[in-house]
């Protein structure tokens, strides 16, 4: 057994042509099934898909550009789904993350009355202040100052 | 004119995705069978018409998958209190 070259190291993502479309194995360990759906729908304008379970915790995934694109075409077309797979998981995992706090968020903004007793707050001092009062006549037109 | 059959896995294709694609594509092809089985629904396209075929079995896969992400997303937020 042999240690592996540094190119192999970084052949992560490899995919599978045959000239027409390309396929790709993806473990759900790294990218959730909800992930593959949000790279999917952004490129389903564009791409037949397919999706195939080889094996379980395994997601195949099959494109065929609806123009047809020559072999360039179709590794640039791999590397920008596997981009656009990677920004789906960040987003996934963010959304995750902040779960909590916007489902706090939203109970407050929802639930809560001290917004709207600050705005009542502000209206009632509105309403107080002597409005009448113009000691630089500013409310005089002025023809009528001047004329 | 030719026969072409889908398995799509349950665990990534919802049954009303699958029935979407199927009420969609009813009327440009010959028949469409579906086997429901545990796993998945295997949907079998008849008599698609040879110079079609690839593009109408690749759109009805699509379409199978639009609607399944859409129903996903639609139904992620339910059961939330």
């Amino acid at each position: 057994m042999t240690d592996p070259s540094p190119a192999e190291d970084l052949a992560e993502f490899t995919w599978l042509g045959d000239g027409r479309r390309i396929a790709f194995t993806l473990s759900e360990s790294l990218y959730p099934v909800d992930a593959i759906y949000g790279a999917a729908y952004l490129f389903v304008d564009r791409c037949f898909l397919f999706l195939t379970r080889p094996c379980e915790g395994e997601v195949e995934v099959r494109l065929r550009p609806k123009e047809a694109l020559d072999e360039a075409g179709l590794e640039t077309l791999a590397g920008q789904f596997a981009n656009e797979l990677l920004n789906q998981v960040v987003r996934l995992r963010v959304g995750e993350a902040n779960a909590t706090i916007r489902e706090y968020y939203m109970a407050k903004a929802f639930f809560a009355d001290a917004n709207q007793a600050s705005i009542d707050k502000l209206l009632a001092e509105l309403d107080a202040e002597e409005l009448d009062e113009d000691p630089l006549e500013i409310s005089v037109p002025w023809e009528e100052s001047n004329g | 004119m030719a026969d072409v059959a889908f398995v799509f896995d349950r665990s990534l294709y919802t049954p009303s995705g699958v029935q979407a694609a199927v009420e969609a594509y009813t009327d440009h092809v010959g028949a469409i069978e579906v086997e429901d089985a545990p796993e998945a629904l295997t949907v079998t396209l008849r008599d698609v018409h040879d110079a079609y075929r690839d593009l109408i079995a690749d759109s009805f896969a699509n379409h199978a998958l639009f609607e399944t992400i859409v129903h996903v997303r639609g139904t992620a937020g339910e059961g939330v209190a």
